[in-house]
C-alpha cells in the first residue's frame, strides 16, 4: 500500500478525518477518542466547578423563598398600610434587610470573582501543566492531529463553564429582579459595582473570557504556579479596563437641570448610572464635580447643574455590547492558543 | 522547492525509502545557541540506530525534531520521505521522551486507553504484554509508580502504537538491569518482526552493544560519524605499540593515548599500517570512547544543555 507520495485515488479512499495507515487493522476514530481523553482530563475540574455552583444555586433559591415568605407575612399583617407598622413588621423587614445585605455584599462579590477564579484555577493550569510536565509531548506524539486534541481539551471544560455560568447568572438575575430592585426594602440599582457583573449575559461572557485568557497565559508562561498568579492578575486587569470603557458602550444621555442644592447637584432618574456631573455657570461654562471641589464658592452660586448618565433602559444594550466584545476577545485568544500550539514547539 | 523535495522521494518505492534523512539540519534555541548545526545523514529503514553523544551534544534535539515536536531552524529532515508533519506521518512515528512524562492521576489501564483512543492502528496485545511482564496492575495510578515502572508504561504506549519509526530518548536509564535486558528483548523482537526502524539515544554504551546496527555519533551539535556500524568499525583500527617507535600515519588518528611507554591509538582508516604496531578492530565501546574523549577539531559553540521543553 502506498504512503504519502501517492496522491489521487488512494487519497480519496482514505477517511478524511483520520490518519489512514495503509491496510493496517483498526479503524480511524472520530472525535470519540479525544473527547474521552478531554473528559478524563477535565473530570476533577468539572467536579470542582459543579459542586460550588450547585451550592450557590441552592443559596440563591433559599434566599428568594425566605424573602418572599417575609414579604408575604408583612402583606398579610398589613405593614404596607399606613399606621399599621408595629414590632412584627420591624422584625420582618429587618430579616429582609439582612438577606438583601447578604445578596449584595456576599453573593454579588463572589459571583463577580468567578471569572477571575476560573482564569486562575481552570484556565491557567490547563495547558501550563501539560507543558511543564511534558505530557503535551506524549499527546502530540499520538496519531491524532494536535488541533483536534486541543479543540476537545478546551471544549469540554468550556461547555461546562458556559452551562454553569448561564444557570448561575439566570438565578442571580432572577433574585435581583424579583427581590432586590423591585423590593420595597432594598435599593440595588443595576449599574452599581458588584450588581452589574452578576446580571444578564455579562457573567457568562466574562466566565468564558476569563477561562480563555488563563489558557493563553498558561501556554505563554508554561509554569503552573506562575500561570495561576499571572492569570488572576490578567483577568482583574481586564475587569478594570472594562470598567473604564463601559460608559462609552452606548451614547450617554446629557441633561441640564435647575441647580438642586439639596440633592448635591444633578439628580438622575431612578436606577440610572450617573457617569459625570457638575454645574453650569452663568456664562455657560461647565465645571465637573471634581473641579467644583477646588472652587466650591463658584459652584454654590451656579444656577444650573448638568449630568451625563445612562438611564436604566441602556442596561440591556450596554450588556449586549460588552458581551459581544468579550466573545470576540475570547475567540481571538482561543485562535492564538491554537496557532501557538503547533508553531511555538514543545 | 516542492519539486526538489518530493520528486526523488516519489521515485523510490516506499520500502526502500530511508526512514530518516537529514540535509543541513540545524536547530537554534536562543540567539547563539545552536543545539544542532549542519547535520546531514541518512538512516535506512529497518535499522536499529544508536544515537550516541555526550550530555548536551544534541541527541534529544535530534529525536525531538524527528518526532516533529519542534521545527528545524535550518535544513530539512525527512521522515519516510516526508518533510512535513501530516496525520499519516504522525501515525508512523512513536516517541518516548527522556523524562517519560505521563498523566500522574491516570491509572495504567487509562494510560493504555489514551493510546487506544488516539491511535488508529493500536495494538492492545503488545502494549498489555509489556505491562504484564512488569506485573503492573491496571488500576495502579501512574503517580504511584516508580521511575522504572513509568518507563515501562511509556514504552508500552509507544509499542502499542505500531509505529514504523520508534524514537527512544534514553529509554532504559532508570530501569534495573533485569528489566533493561527484558525490555530491550521486547523492542528487538518487535523490530525484527515488523521491520520497525528504531532511533535509540543512550550514553550507557554497553546498553547498545550487540543491539544497534547503525550509528549516529553526535558531538557538540554536529554529526561526527554516521553510517552502518560494521562499516564504521571496519574503517577503524586500534593500534598498540611502544611510544618511541615509528610515527603514526598522519591525518588518520582519532585519539592517541600514552600510558608509560605504551601507546594506544585509534585510527580512522581501514588500510594496514606499517610499523611496529599491533592492530585490532575496535569494539563499539572502544570506538565511541575514543571519539567522545576527543573534541571536534573545529571549535563549535557547545550547547550547554540538552533540548529543553
Amino acid at each position: 500500500m502506498s504512503t504519502s507520495a501517492l496522491t489521487g485515488p488512494s487519497a480519496e479512499v482514505r477517511p478524511a478525518h483520520g490518519p489512514g495507515r495503509g491496510p493496517s487493522r483498526g479503524t480511524s476514530r472520530g472525535p470519540g477518542g479525544v473527547l474521552w481523553l478531554a473528559w478524563r482530563q477535565s473530570r476533577v475540574a468539572v467536579r470542582t466547578m459543579v459542586i460550588p455552583a450547585l451550592l450557590a444555586a441552592l443559596v440563591l433559591i433559599t434566599m428568594h423563598v425566605l424573602i418572599q415568605d417575609r414579604v408575604e407575612t408583612m402583606r398579610r399583617i398589613g405593614c404596607l398600610e399606613t399606621g399599621v407598622w408595629d414590632l412584627t413588621c420591624q422584625v420582618q423587614s429587618g430579616r429582609i434587610g439582612m438577606l438583601s445585605w447578604m445578596f449584595m455584599n456576599i453573593v454579588q462579590p463572589a459571583v463577580t470573582a468567578v471569572p477571575v477564579l476560573l482564569g486562575m484555577f481552570l484556565g491557567g493550569p490547563l495547558l501550563a501543566q501539560e507543558y511543564e510536565s511534558g505530557t503535551l509531548r506524549v499527546v502530540l506524539a499520538q496519531s491524532v492531529a494536535p488541533h483536534r486534541w486541543l479543540a476537545a481539551r478546551l471544549a469540554v471544560p468550556g461547555a461546562v463553564v458556559l452551562l454553569l455560568s448561564a444557570v448561575l447568572s439566570a438565578l442571580t438575575s432572577w433574585v435581583w429582579r424579583s427581590d432586590m430592585v423591585r423590593g420595597t426594602w432594598s435599593f440595588d440599582p443595576p449599574f452599581q459595582g458588584f450588581t452589574y457583573p452578576v446580571l444578564g449575559t455579562v457573567p457568562v461572557a466574562w466566565a468564558l473570557f476569563g477561562t480563555a485568557l488563563g489558557v493563553l497565559v498558561g501556554q505563554l508562561v508554561r509554569r503552573t504556579v506562575i500561570a495561576v498568579l499571572v492569570s488572576g492578575a490578567a483577568v482583574v486587569l481586564a475587569h478594570a479596563v472594562m470598567l473604564a470603557v463601559r460608559p462609552f458602550f452606548w451614547p450617554l444621555v446629557e441633561e441640564e437641570q435647575g441647580y438642586n442644592n439639596r440633592l448635591g447637584g444633578f439628580a438622575q432618574p431612578t436606577n440610572a448610572w450617573l457617569v459625570e456631573h457638575g454645574v453650569v455657570l452663568a456664562d455657560g461654562t461647565r465645571l465637573t464635580n471634581a473641579e467644583c471641589a477646588i472652587s466650591s464658592d463658584v459652584c454654590a452660586a451656579a444656577p444650573t447643574s448638568w449630568g451625563q448618565y445612562h438611564p436604566v433602559s441602556h442596561f440591556v444594550p450596554i450588556q449586549l455590547v460588552e458581551t459581544g466584545l468579550l466573545l470576540v476577545l475570547t475567540a481571538l485568544v482561543v485562535t492564538t492558543v491554537f496557532r501557538r500550539l503547533t508553531r511555538a514547539g514543545v | 522547492m516542492a519539486d526538489t523535495t518530493s520528486v526523488p522521494g516519489a521515485a523510490i518505492p516506499a520500502e526502500d525509502r530511508p526512514a530518516v534523512e537529514a540535509v543541513g539540519l540545524g536547530k537554534r534555541y536562543r540567539r547563539d545557541l545552536w543545539a544542532l548545526h549542519d547535520c546531514t545523514f541518512t538512516v535506512p529503514a529497518g535499522r536499529i540506530c544508536g544515537v550516541v553523544g555526550a550530555n548536551g551534544a544534541g541527541k534529544s534535539t535530534l529525536l525531538t525534531l524527528a518526532a516533529r515536536l519542534i521545527e528545524p531552524t535550518e535544513g530539512e529532515l525527512r521522515v519516510f520521505g516526508e518533510a512535513l508533519s501530516t496525520p499519516e506521518s504522525r501515525a508512523r512515528v512513536a516517541y518516548v521522551t527522556q523524562e517519560k512524562p505521563l498523566y500522574p492521576s491516570f491509572t495504567v489501564a487509562e494510560t493504555l486507553r489514551v493510546g487506544r483512543e488516539l491511535n488508529p492502528g493500536w495494538d492492545e496485545e503488545t502494549a498489555q504484554r509489556v505491562i504484564d511482564m512488569g506485573e503492573l496492575p491496571g488500576r495502579a495510578r501512574i503517580g504511584a509508580l516508580s521511575g522504572g515502572q513509568r518507563t515501562r508504561v511509556a514504552l508500552a504506549l509507544a509499542l502499542g502504537k505500531r509505529a514504523e519509526l520508534l524514537l527512544l530518548d534514553e529509554p532504559m536509564s532508570d530501569l534495573d538491569p533485569l528489566a533493561r535486558h527484558e525490555l530491550m528483548g521486547v523492542l528487538m523482537a518487535e523490530a525484527a518482526e515488523r521491520g520497525t526502524t528504531i532511533l535509540v539515544s543512550s550514553h550507557i554504551l554497553p546498553e547498545l552493544d550487540g543491539v544497534i546496527d547503525h550509528l549516529l555519533l553526535v558531538q557538540a551539535g554536529r554529526i561526527r560519524l554516521a553510517g552502518d556500524l560494521e562499516e564504521i568499525l571496519d574503517g577503524h583500527q586500534l593500534l598498540t605499540g611502544v611510544a618511541d617507535g615509528a610515527e603514526l600515519p598522519a591525518g588518520t588518528a582519532v585519539e592517541r593515548r600514552v600510558r608509560g611507554r605504551q601507546v594506544t591509538a585509534l585510527l580512522h582508516t581501514g588500510e594496514p599500517v606499517d610499523g611496529p604496531w599491533e592492530s585490532t578492530r575496535p569494539s563499539l565501546e572502544e570506538l565511541l570512547l575514543a571519539y567522545l574523549r576527543t573534541p571536534l577539531p573545529t571549535a563549535v559553540t557547545a550547547p550547554d544543555r540538552e533540548a529543553v521543553a
